[in-house]
């Protein structure tokens, strides 16, 4: 039998099993396209994964909030930090921003625009640290009330959204996918 | 049970939201071990949209009987009826020995048959089809 019916025979191979009345074959077929080729074109279940809008790329990114202002190597020195509630807000915005700079036109996945969230956070809750002043009484660190819109006008005069910096992020990202292999990858 | 009483299904759409309707048609084809499924479902969509996790997700939680296989691993028919047979036979004995099957596809479609004599109930057999460009070369010199 030639190699070039490989896919014939695959899409086959559940009428083997139907022989045998204990045992059902089941085969599921998980590809971009659909090579209706080898199936001669006949009609087949298909259940399409449409390619997310920005609010559902949004509640899934929301899944991955940060608890902390803080990461694993810049602790901080006194006890504090902002609500939960706060965070999610503040990090709604930041993927929110990164869809609309790095994902409109170039098409990006999920997990390329958190990996890009996950890279700005430090940068755009610093000013959020740097103001942050010491309750005498608790001896915690408060925060003051947090306008994400403040926080981006901060980050674009960094040029964290604009100019040559977007594009440097994009391509240090891509340097480290194919160094490091993708992040999708490591999530499954 | 039905699809929006099922606990799996509801943890399932915590995990990966937006796409219920997606886990909603596998529930309604592979869900049911006691009712006969399509033999051959496919499912499509953009690269990185949540095909392979759903899907093993879902045949995780419904604690299906599946076998998996990457077509970026089992580049031949050899290869994949070696692996399709080994993983088959892993079923029935997970200490059995591994086979090696040569590169004649019928004997291997024999050996297929000969390995799904002694098991029973529903097997999902997930191909998973990486359309990277070298899996598109190598589909058009096999010209599958």
């Amino acid at each position: 039998m030639a190699p070039g019916s490989l896919l014939s025979v695959l899409t086959r191979l559940p009428t083997l099993a139907s022989t045998s009345s204990n045992v059902q074959l089941v085969m599921l077929l998980i590809s971009d396209s659909l090579p209706l080729r080898a199936f001669d074109a006949t009609p087949l279940p298909q259940i399409d994964f449409p390619a997310y809008t920005k609010p559902e790329i949004q509640k899934i990114l929301g899944l991955h909030a940060p608890d902390s202002l803080y990461s694993t190597s810049n602790r901080p020195d006194v006890e504090g930090d902002l609500d939960p509630a706060e965070l999610k807000k503040i990090w709604n915005g930041l993927t929110s921003a990164v869809i609309d700079t790095y994902g409109v036109g170039m098409a990006l996945d999920v997990p390329t625009i958190l990996k890009i969230s996950r890279n700005l956070w430090p940068e755009i809750v610093q000013p959020i640290i740097d103001h942050g002043v010491i309750e005498e009484e608790t001896g915690e660190m408060v925060y003051g009330r947090v306008d994400f819109t403040g926080l981006f006008a901060l980050a674009k005069r960094k040029g964290l959204f604009t100019g040559e910096e977007v594009l440097k992020r994009f391509l240090n990202l891509n340097a480290n996918h194919i160094t490091q292999g993708s992040f999708y990858e490591s999530r499954v | 049970m039905t699809f929006d009483s099922n606990p799996g299904i509801a943890r399932l759409d915590a995990i990966y939201p937006c796409r219920r309707d997606q886990f909603r048609m596998l529930y309604l084809l592979l869900g049911d071990p006691n009712f006969p499924s399509p033999p051959v479902v496919c499912l499509t969509g953009f690269p990185k949209g949540g095909k392979r996790s759903c899907a093993r997700a879902f045949l995780k939680e419904t604690s299906s009987t599946y076998i998996w296989i990457d077509c970026l691993e089992t580049l031949s028919p050899a290869l994949f009826f070696t692996k399709l047979v080994n993983e088959l036979r892993k079923l029935e004995d997970p200490e059995s020995p591994r086979i090696r099957l040569n590169a004649d596809t019928t004997s291997s479609v024999g050996a297929v048959r000969e390995a799904l004599q002694s098991l029973n109930g529903k097997i999902v057999l997930v191909w998973f089809l990486r359309c990277t460009k070298l899996t598109i070369r190598l589909l058009r010199i096999l010209d599958v």
